[in-house]
Formats: C-alpha cells, structure tokens, sequence
C-alpha cells in the first residue's frame, strides 16, 4: 500500500479553484446581501444564483491590518535627545505640509506582493503587484466621495461606488505616513542613531509604545508589544522608511503583524489624471 | 488571527473590502473542500455561494468565536450535508474536478492531475463520515475535537474514521500512478 504520507501529500495538493465566473456571481450576490443586511438598499428579490448583480463597491488601502486600525491625530510632541542633527518637530512640520506622497508598502522587507500608494489631500490610489504585476487599483476620491476598483486579474471592475461614512473615516485611519509620522513623534520614543539607507544619510526613532496604535483597538488585546522605527532623510528631514512589528495576545493566541513603508517621495505634486480610473474596454462591470 | 478578526470587524461595520479579503482568502479552500464533500462540482460552488451569501447577511451582528476558517469550513460542511441528505445517494459514479497543481513540466503535470483525479475518485468511494473527517482535518485543518463535536460522536471515534478512510484510501491508491 502506499504510505500514508503519500496520501497526506495527495490530499494537500488537492486544491479546486473558483472560476471567474464565480467569483463574479458570488461577490455580486455577496454584496447585495451585504448592503442589504446594512439597510444601504431596499430588499430585493431573492438571490438568483449564476446572476450576475452589479454592484458597487469601495476600497481602502490597507497595508497592514493592526496599523489600519490606527486612530491618530494626537500631534504632541516630546522631545528627543539633545544633539540630534535632525529637527524632528521640522519633520512633521514637512511632512504636513507635503502636498502629495508616494511610497511602497509590504507586509515585510521580503514580500513580494507590495502596493504603490498615492495620496494627495483629497485623493488616493493604490497599485497592489504580486510577482511584479499589476493585479488590484483602488482609487478614492474624498472630494466626490466615490471610489473605484480595477481588479486586473479578473478583468473586473467597479466605479463611481459612493463611499461610505465608514470609509471616509478610514481616511484618517489608513496607513497614511503623514499620521503614521505624527503618532510616532507624539509617542515616547528614543532615537536610534545614524544608519544609512538606500545611500541617504538617515536618523532614526523607535517606539514602543502601545499608544501609538491609538486610543482604541478594534478588538480586546492584551500583552501588545510594538516596535515601530521611523527613519528621515538627515539631508531633506523626510521620512526614508517606516516599519514595525507588534504582537498582541487575543483569546489566548498570540498574533503577529509586521509593516514596511518606504521608497517615499514627499513633496511630490501629483497629476489630476493619476487619479482618474483608466478601464481597459475589455474588463466587465461587477 | 488578527487580521480575520479585523476584517470581520470591519464587515460588521458595513465595509464591503474586507468582505472581499475574506472571499478572496478562503474561496479557493471552501470549494475545495464543498467538492471534497459533495463531488459535484456545481452544487460544490453553490454550497460555497451559500456560506458566503448567509456569511454577508448576518455580517452586522457576526460574533467570531473562534477562526474564521474553521467557522466557513463548517458552514460548508452543514450546508453540504443537508444537500446529501435531501439528495440522498447519487448512483451515478464521483465526477472529478481537479484544478492542476502549479507544476511546470507539462509531463509531471499530466500525471499530477492524473493521480490527483484518482484521488478525488477514491474519496468518493469512501463513507461519507470517514471522507468528511478526512476532508475536515486536512483540509479545513479543524482538529479531531471539532469534527467529533460536529459528528456527533466521541474523538476516539472521529480518529478512528480518520484511520479507516486514509487506510482505505492507501488501499485504493496502491498501484496508482506513483509520484
């Protein structure tokens, strides 16, 4: 007989993926359920199976789950060490007054899946890439109050989706490096040193305070360990790289989530059109 | 893990992108495991369709005890098991519907999907308890605690299901194609 790790290894390889066209009919009738259990849309008739349903849909960007949850806005700032070459309280002060950003987010320094986020001050995108391509582009636009979806693997998409207060809220919640910087330097931190990145010259702080994920956590954790670097440019005092790590213990588990935020480029000023969803003519409306 | 709790918290809350995560995420594993249940491929799909749609209903009010993955699993299984019954057995023989494995030699492909095909055939032969511990534990990854709660019946039963089906299984596979 064949050994039963063989069998083991049979069953593990055994996988059956869903088809497009699933996909398509399932979120679609996912979502009206959804809006309807919200009381977003009046009751319709029952769910059809195999239909497709348009439906609208908004995106956040979330590069890292505990950090999405982030309530900032405290901008209290303690000092750091004396004989820093960099002025902290100028950085955030740059930082705000930034128009536009872009960075790189990940889940860690070797994923390979990453996102390019854009944000301006009334508008975000996000490219998400797996293995180097295009798969997801959510755009959002707070000044309308619509969002948009690309999905380029699926060759869907949805536009025009109001957005909800839940995600305009989500604006000041997202892993935005403006609050991100904020919260940091509000926080008590130590510095780091010097350390250089990517060939800038660059200062560093770290905290571990808890606080710095905000006053309220979406759920109950305890035992929360947080270690957040933030490293700036010596030369331009603008943020380089970003990244963290925290563990929290939740229902007697204990939960791992790391960040990195970085290629940034500040004070960038970013064309109306990078925000205007470009729907390849052969992608269906979901 | 945190990041389900996150994402069923923000469903709760009405955000449709986290509904999405959480199909996106476990999509492929339900219907593997409907299918693994069920052999039939359309009524696997609907089953997943089910959960998933039943899932969003109640999203507002979903209190997670436990993981989301073994929540949906058993969800699955519920569903799938009310279908066997109301159906009762088909006589007709397990139509495998097997997605290949990401191998790049299209030979060692060939015979993956083959040997794969006999497996799902030989799952289908078994009893349903001992395919549904089977498909439970392996690929759901519930523990044997779980799937006794589920079945009714002791863990020493639910072990012992365990047991006979993957022995029967190196039975039926004996002489298949090897790796």
């Amino acid at each position: 007989m064949r050994p039963e790790e063989d069998i083991r290894q049979m069953i593990d390889r055994w996988n059956r993926k869903t088809s497009g066209q699933m996909d398509e009919r399932v979120l679609g009738d996912v979502l009206h359920a959804m809006d309807e259990s919200q009381g977003q849309v009046p009751s319709g008739p029952p769910f059809r199976r195999r239909s497709i349903m348009k439906n609208p849909i908004t995106k956040l960007a979330v590069a890292a789950a505990v950090i999405a949850a982030v309530v900032l806005g405290l901008f209290e700032f303690i000092s750091t060490d004396a004989g820093s070459g960099v002025v902290w309280a100028e950085v955030a002060q740059k930082v705000e007054a930034s128009p536009g950003v872009i960075y790189r987010g990940r889940g860690n320094r070797s994923d390979s899946k990453y996102s390019m986020n854009y944000l301006s001050a009334t508008k975000n995108r996000q490219d998400t890439y797996e293995s180097g391509e295009l798969t997801v582009s959510h755009y959002l636009d707070f000044e309308t109050m619509i969002a948009s979806s690309i999905f380029h693997t699926q060759k869907h998409y949805w536009r025009d989706a109001p957005l909800g207060e839940q995600n305009a809220q989500g604006h000041d919640e997202m892993t935005d490096p403006k609050w991100l910087v904020q919260s940091i330097l509000s926080c008590e931190h130590k510095t780091l040193g010097e350390k250089t990145i990517e060939g800038i010259l660059c200062e560093g702080l770290e905290t571990s305070d808890p606080a710095v994920l905000g006053k309220e956590l979406p759920v109950p954790a305890s035992d929360i360990n947080i270690r957040m670097q933030l490293w700036v440019s010596a030369e331009t005092s603008y943020p380089v790289l970003c990244e963290g790590n925290v563990t929290a213990a939740f229902e007697g588990q204990t939960h791992t989530s790391e960040w990195v935020m970085d290629q940034f480029q500040w004070d960038a000023r970013l064309e109306p059109g990078l925000f205007e969803p470009n729907v390849p003519t052969d992608y269906k409306e979901i | 893990m945190l990041e389900d709790r996150l994402l069923v918290l923000r469903c709760r809350r009405g955000n449709r992108e986290a509904m999405c995560r959480i199909y996106q995420k476990y999509k492929d594993l339900l219907l593997t495991v409907a299918t693994g249940l069920l052999h039939e491929p359309a009524e696997a799909e609907d089953v997943v369709h089910d959960v998933f749609v039943a899932f969003a209903q109640s999203a507002d009010q979903f209190q997670l005890t436990g993981s989301l993955k073994g929540y949906l699993a058993t969800c699955v299984r519920n569903l799938a098991l009310d279908r066997i019954r109301v159906n009762a057995r088909r006589a007709e023989g397990p139509k495998p519907v097997i997605s290949s494995p990401a191998a790049q030699d299209p030979e060692r492909d060939a015979v993956a999907t083959e040997e794969l095909a006999q497996l799902q055939s030989a799952m289908g032969r078994l009893p349903y308890e001992q395919r549904e511990v089977i498909v439970m534990h392996l690929k759901a990854g519930l523990r044997f605690r779980e799937i006794a709660r589920l079945q009714g019946v002791s863990i020493s039963t639910s072990h012992a299901r365990y047991r006979y089906g993957i022995d029967k299984l190196r039975s039926l596979l004996n002489g298949e194609v090897q790796k």
